[in-house]
């Protein structure tokens, strides 16, 4: 009996310690920009995160009074440009002193300073540019065998397959027919005008012993009939990051229901994306078809 | 290996009572079943008025060698069975051969029961656990008689959820579990996407369930084995069983072959097929097409005596047809076949071979359609094995256990994309495991069982051994005391879902990625203090290291290094077990009550702190009870209560631009992995069985169960909709009530 009351004590108390107790909210900083190679330097969202059972309104928690600068380095971290930011409003910073182009397979980095001289850094390298060399069919009935296919020039990494993410946007919002399979969905117009892959890797599309990259634009990628824009995108590791983990926390995958990681942000002193890409864009038409 | 060869050569020679053996006797044979000649594993033979004694091997082979020649009484006892008592009288070297049958005590469940302290001897081994096909077919599951629902009401043993019938064993997830099918590895056994085991309940003749600390016989996964043998078939006439049930319909035919053998053929289908018809005119995504089956068969032949040949197989599978919507559709066949020929010989008194030659394949073919884009893949794995085990029975005191299995596991995964190659995947590998095993009897109550298991696994090129031990000391017959140790590795890892198992990939090690070992510490006391009653406590220590799984957060596999496809961690888990039962009466059952704590961490994960995954549960209790409520009615309950499940609470909210789609992202900020818990887990089922007669021709059990008696509406998970503002939390609920008939007729 004895043993048994020992036991019972024992067992009361490894349980009754909670060895591993929740975390409570605390706000946090929310870093907004993604870079487009050779494109001009975009703005920066700062804002802050919000409980989950507040209302959410991203204007209201815009952050101001912030030092915002963003340098590009040489190979040995020296900057060789620096871009001080000015707030804007509702937490938008922007540079407007020159028209710097982002340049590829440059570092980029970013240093913030809060009023409460909280430090926000990060960054990131942008990834190398890329071209199309040709394009099967710029107009193709919906669904028709052939598909619009595209040969591209890589983007380059030297340190790891290049990462893509495609996407096609309809030029015609507000007339344009819902294809079939988007037409399934009880969600707004508005949330398909773009419509995008996830991350795909590039040896999905290389073409064995070339430096050409085949792109096959997949039908399930098309949300609506007629002009349409296609992307492609080449991805920097934040944004790779950032995407593929946010694709594991929508659910899904091999984690259980309600085992829920944070985010890879790659930013120190704060969460959100500094990211950056560099793309192609190519406009096409689907048509549709007399029998849909 | 070559402390294999020593061990089984030199032994024999090198043990003090060899000089007088041929003055010795020997006793043996083989233990069945009287009604329908079925081997019964693990039955109890002991020397009346002594401790002296031994069980029948997973073949029904028994012997006690080195015995002073003289009159003795053998007593012969097995669960479920009329105990019997046999004279014999052994001349100067003298070997019997003396086989036995026992008769099944109908009754068992009823008043009136004789039992014997020993009878349970092997089932309460350390870490052990046997379920009985009555329990099976008893318990209430959820529209149908499941084998592994029946497991996971043991002590230890816990499910995901309602829907899932996956194992998880002292902190182990499925994969951590070796699933043996007479002898054969099953990777996938799972009907309905993982609510059901593939495993028929009419085809069944032993389930032994090792959870941990498991002995060097077994080995390839680091928590646990569940071993499943099919029954032989009936050898002394034909008989079957036909069994129509809501969601399938089973029938098991048995007989014997020319009075030198068995048959068992046992078919089960799923039967909705008219249900959905019905819905598909007035419900939206009914299924295109939905069923499942499984065949088990089995043929035994006795070559002589001594010798006897058996071949087995299985072959199931399921298939879902889905429209989902316009240009939308999902298509998913998966399945398992297996097939083993095995051959027993008893080749002395004391020496009892078996060769095994096994052959595996799981497959699945999921093909999704979606707006004109197809993705298909083609996932399979063929095992293919040769074993042979060798038990040398030295003398009452020492009996050694050898053994060699060998295979080619081969694994391919081919997906495409929109009708182009996309992932190819092609593994294979050879694995060669050796084991020795020596049972020492020290003393009349102390005795140990240690060995050593060697494993080679040529994808990664890794050599393994793992030292097992334990021992126990048995200070009166009544109490039984127990410690384990056994390292224990893996060299396999499951992508899957709680949720949904018909996706399953198995992957293997390779170089960069080790194999997961661990080491289990079990201590343990098996109390019988009165008739009919027993009391277990147990309480274990498991450690996990080199885990490696699939990296939730890859986005696509293609041309990614096999390396970095994973996430490498470590995790340990310990807690003990309590089990009350009372075997025999009226009113009979068992109580189980597990506290446990399990806590995993990996690499760039929760901030590489350890967090319990989410099947773990604190406090879990279970309640099986059976009353006879009169000759012929019989009911069945079961209540469960557990620990809420670990689940990660969502704290806040954020939102950031989104230059590849539509609408901006919407992370959410989480706290710690699963460091709240949902609400406690508790339901009631109960079953009635009514025994009666059909139409003259055979016997008939009809059965109403009702699961979740007072629909406790358990939580599963909860879900948060971003689209609304402020953001509104969700629960998704586990079953509801839910009633099940079937009618059963045994001929």
């Amino acid at each position: 009996m004895k043993y048994l009351l020992f036991l019972s004590i024992i067992v009361i108390f490894l349980t009754g310690c909670d060895q591993y107790p929740q975390d409570v909210y605390v706000e946090q900083y929310v870093v907004d920009t993604w870079l487009i190679a050779m494109e001009p330097m975009p703005a920066i969202r700062l804002s802050s995160t919000a409980p989950i059972s507040d209302f959410f309104d991203l204007n209201q928690r815009g952050v101001t009074d912030a030092q915002v600068v963003v340098r590009m380095l040489d190979d040995q971290g020296g900057a060789t440009w620096t871009g001080l930011f000015s707030h804007q409003n509702n937490g938008f910073y922007t540079y407007t002193d020159s028209d710097h182009m982002v340049q590829p397979n440059r570092i980029y980095s970013l240093e913030i300073i809060t009023s409460d001289n909280h430090i926000i850094r990060a960054s990131t390298t942008v990834p190398d540019t890329f071209s199309v060399i040709s394009i099967s069919s710029t107009s193709l009935p919906y669904q028709s065998p052939d598909r619009f296919s595209l040969d591209l020039t890589r983007s380059v990494n030297p340190d790891r397959q290049s990462y893509y993410v495609f996407s096609s946007e309809t030029l015609d919002p507000l007339n344009a027919d819902l294809t079939p399979f988007y037409a399934n969905f009880d969600v707004d117009r508005e949330d398909l005008i773009r419509v995008s892959s996830g991350i795909i890797n590039e040896a999905n599309s290389r073409r064995l012993g070339t430096n050409f990259v085949e792109l096959i634009y997949p039908w399930i990628g098309i949300a609506f009939y007629g002009p349409n824009r296609l992307q492609a995108a080449a991805v920097d590791d934040n944004a790779f990051d950032f995407i593929r983990a946010a694709d594991t926390q929508l659910g899904g995958g091999i984690q259980s229901p309600g085992e829920i990681d944070n985010l890879l942000y790659n930013i120190d002193g704060a969460i959100g994306i500094f990211g950056s890409y560099s793309r192609i864009t190519l406009d096409v038409n689907v048509e549709k078809p007399d029998n849909l | 290996m070559t402390i294999y060869i020593l061990l089984l050569f030199t032994l024999p020679f090198s043990n003090p009572n060899n000089s007088d053996t041929m003055e010795r006797a020997s006793v043996s044979g083989i233990i069945t079943d009287a009604k329908n000649g079925e081997t019964l594993i693990f039955a109890n033979v002991i020397i009346k008025g002594t401790q002296i004694g031994t069980t029948s091997n997973s073949s029904g082979f028994f012997s006690l060698s080195s015995m002073i020649p003289g009159r003795y009484t053998l007593q012969f006892t097995y669960v479920g069975y009329i105990p019997i008592e046999y004279d014999i009288e052994l001349e100067p070297g003298q070997r019997l051969r003396l086989d036995i049958e026992l008769q099944p005590n109908d009754l068992m469940l009823q008043e009136v029961v004789v039992q014997a302290d020993a009878e349970r001897e092997e089932a309460r081994n350390i870490g052990t656990a046997q379920v009985t096909t009555r329990l099976i077919r008893e318990v209430p599951a959820v529209l149908q008689a499941d084998v592994f629902r029946s497991v996971q009401l043991l002590p230890g043993v816990k499910a995901a959820s309602d829907f899932s019938s996956g194992l998880y064993i002292r902190g182990g997830g499925p994969d951590q579990t070796l699933i043996l099918l007479d002898r054969t590895t099953v990777y996938n056994p799972s009907h309905f996407f993982g609510f059901f085991s593939t495993f028929n309940p009419d085809a069944i003749k032993d389930v032994r369930l090792y959870k941990g600390g498991y002995p060097a016989t077994f080995g390839g996964r680091l928590g646990s084995v569940l071993d499943i043998y099919n029954k032989d078939g009936n050898r002394n006439k034909r008989a079957g069983v036909v069994s129509l049930g809501m969601l399938s319909s089973r029938a098991m035919i048995e007989g014997p072959v020319y009075g030198r053998g068995s048959y068992m053929l046992a078919v089960r289908r799923s039967t909705i097929e008219p249900l959905l018809a019905v819905l598909r005119g007035t419900v939206d995504t009914v299924p295109d097409a939905f069923y499942f089956y499984d065949i088990n068969g089995k043929f035994n032949v006795n070559l002589n005596q001594d010798n006897r040949l058996s071949l087995a197989f299985y072959g199931g599978e399921d298939n879902v047809k889905f429209p989902f919507g316009d240009d939308l559709e999902f298509n998913l066949r998966y399945g398992n076949r297996t097939l083993s020929t095995t051959w027993t010989s008893i080749r002395t008194d004391r020496l009892f071979t078996t060769l095994t030659g096994t052959a595996s394949q799981y497959f699945n073919n999921p093909l999704f359609s979606f707006g004109g884009t197809e993705f298909t893949r083609e996932n399979n794995i063929w095992d293919f094995s040769i074993k042979s085990d060798v038990d040398f029975l030295l003398n009452r005191d020492h009996t050694l256990k050898g053994g060699i299995w060998a295979g080619n596991l081969k694994l391919e995964l081919n997906d495409t994309f929109d009708e182009r190659e996309s992932l190819q995947s092609l593994i294979e590998t050879q694995y060669i495991t050796g084991y020795a095993q020596h049972q020492m009897n020290l003393t009349s109550s102390l005795s140990t069982v240690y060995g050593l298991r060697v494993n080679y696994f040529s994808k990664g090129d890794y050599i393994r051994a793992e030292p097992r031990i334990s021992i126990e000391y048995t200070p009166e017959p009544a109490l039984r005391l127990q410690v384990a140790y056994g390292r224990y590795h893996q060299f396999l890892t499951l992508i899957t879902n709680e949720a949904f198992s018909g996706f399953d990939v198995w992957l293997t090690t390779d170089r960069g990625v080790p194999p997961s070992w661990g080491d289990q510490f079990v201590a343990g006391a098996k109390v019988y203090p009165f008739q009919g009653y027993n009391f277990e406590a147990e309480i274990y220590y498991r450690s996990m290291r080199d885990l490696f799984e699939l990296d939730p957060r890859t986005a696509d596999a293609t041309g990614t290094n096999y390396v970095d496809l994973f996430r490498f961690g470590k995790g340990f888990a310990y807690g003990f077990e309590l089990m009350m039962e009372k075997s025999s009466g009226r009113l009979n059952g068992f109580i189980g009550y597990t506290w446990g704590i399990t806590r995993r961490s990996f690499e760039g994960f929760n901030q590489d702190r350890y967090f319990p995954p989410k099947h773990d549960r604190t406090h879990d209790v279970t309640l099986v009870t059976n009353y006879r409520l009169t000759p012929k009615w019989r009911s069945t309950a079961v209540f469960s209560y557990a620990t809420g499940q670990a689940y990660t609470r969502v704290l806040g909210r954020s939102e950031v631009s989104n230059p590849f789609g539509s609408t901006p992202n919407q992370p959410v900020i989480v706290g710690k992995m699963n460091a709240s818990r949902l609400p406690a887990y508790h339901r009631l089922d109960v079953g009635f069985t009514r025994d009666g007669k059909f139409f003259n021709l055979g016997k008939s059990e009809f059965q109403i169960q009702i699961i979740n008696l007072y629909s406790r509406r358990n939580i599963w998970f909860y879900q948060f909709d971003l689209g609304e503002n402020p953001a509104v939390q969700s629960e998704v609920p586990l079953l509801p009530i839910l009633p099940t008939l079937s009618y059963t007729v045994f001929f």
